[in-house]
């Protein structure tokens, strides 16, 4: 469902995420016990033939309340590095031209102070993007 | 990257206040969701945050590859972040930054320095070994911080600066880690101690500060602040000073200096250039 692009949390159809009309339906799984097939598709849950429905199981438990926000993945890696950065570096590119936009960056990343809790970036802020979690809560 | 990209964002971002305005209540929002515990008041911090993110997105759209922002889940969770913190406490209790790390360090470089054949004993080897080098070389750390005036302690020296653990004029070091060592291809037969250092005390103070260290901060710079009275740093900074290691003052906008040890690190990502 969340791979998908479905909220988790509310039935809001992926392609209406940045202007909804209306405040979308939080989602209760007994809801969709009585729903056919493609009904329940149309809300973003899947049903299966050979597979129990968890609420059949769990009655009054509503598990996708369940559900806490990432920290790393949704938060830091998923919106900074792959939205947000993207739109501030192209913002740039499009004032100061293709390569000078870079370079500004590069060249204030590169005069931060070497201090105790803070990432060095070296002259280039290229490696942020290829790096993986790092140990330090406070490095991103 | 959070922590200091509003400095380096802001000049080149004169004149577009409301585009910087959005970034800045971004990094608000992302370490208030980081705290530790919350009140009402830093609810409404969030809130505030998140009132000024959405008034202000609509600034980045035709920099949007689809140019709109429809299909991104994680903008849309944003609106449940504070709920989320409300019913189920502050949200690093569900971070998955330290297990991913562990993931990062010791599957993803084992599976790398294996060969691909018959893979998990390889990788259970390396990971014991890499715990023998990081005990080792604590200890050896240990021993030398400890006492500089030990007769041994020279031997210990050396055995780092072998391991090119230790910053010297001739020979600039490498961080205090196991990625140096690894990287010089050190056989387990080179890791003995020397004699007259098997004192189980010893061994018994280097394994309790090594584990004491789980938790503590990892960055390249080793900073020297004392956490007592200023006299402990002096004396700590003799025993530096013994050892030949240079210990600088860094000023920064901070009004108590900070001591700095100056190392010069030589990081996994650096060289990276791609």
């Amino acid at each position: 469902m969340v791979k998908d692009g479905w909220s988790p949390r509310c039935e809001i159809c992926p392609d209406d995420m940045s202007d909804c009309p209306h405040r979308p339906r939080l989602r209760q799984l007994q809801q969709y016990l009585d729903l056919s097939t493609k009904a329940a598709k149309e809300v973003g849950m899947w049903k299966f033939a050979d597979c129990p429905n968890f609420a059949d199981a769990h009655p009054g438990c509503n598990i996708v309340s369940c559900m806490n926000v990432d920290q790393l993945h949704q938060l830091q890696k998923g919106l900074i590095k792959d939205h947000t950065w993207e739109w501030i570096v192209s913002f740039l590119k499009d004032i100061y031209g293709q390569e000078k936009g870079l370079d500004l960056i590069d060249e204030r990343f590169s005069i931060i102070p070497r201090f105790s809790t803070i990432r060095q970036f070296g002259d280039t802020t290229l490696p942020m993007g290829n790096h993986g979690p790092v140990p330090s809560p406070r490095i991103w | 990257m959070v922590t200091v990209w509003l400095g380096p964002v802001a000049p080149p971002l004169k004149g577009h206040t409301d585009h910087f305005k959005f970034i800045k209540s971004f990094t608000d929002f992302i370490f208030i969701t980081s705290y530790h515990s919350h009140t009402k008041t830093t609810l409404k911090y969030l809130q505030d945050a998140l009132s000024r993110i959405s008034s202000n997105i609509h600034l980045f759209l035709p920099y949007h590859n689809s140019y709109s922002m429809t299909k991104i889940p994680k903008i849309h969770s944003l609106l449940y972040n504070i709920k989320c913190i409300s019913e189920m406490a502050c949200g690093i209790n569900s971070d998955t930054e330290k297990s991913d790390a562990a993931h990062q360090d010791l599957i993803h470089d084992g599976l790398r320095s294996s060969n691909k054949v018959n893979y998990i004993p390889q990788m259970l080897q390396w990971e014991t070994r890499l715990y023998h080098i990081k005990t080792r070389v604590s200890i050896l750390l240990h021993i030398v911080k400890l006492d500089p005036l030990l007769p041994q302690t020279a031997n210990c020296r050396n055995l780092l600066l072998g391991d090119s653990l230790v910053s010297t004029k001739s020979s600039p070091g490498l961080k205090p880690g196991i990625n140096s060592v690894m990287r010089k291809c050190n056989t387990i037969a080179t890791l003995a101690f020397p004699e007259g250092i098997s004192i189980l005390e010893f061994k018994v103070d280097a394994l309790t500060s090594y584990f004491s260290t789980f938790q503590a901060d990892t960055s390249p710079c080793l900073d020297l602040r004392p956490s007592g009275s200023r006299a402990l740093w002096a004396i700590r900074q003799k025993i530096y000073r013994a050892n030949g290691i240079t210990a600088t003052l860094q000023q920064h906008n901070d009004p108590d200096p900070v001591p700095v040890q100056k190392t010069t690190c030589v990081e996994k990502w650096c060289g990276q250039g791609n």
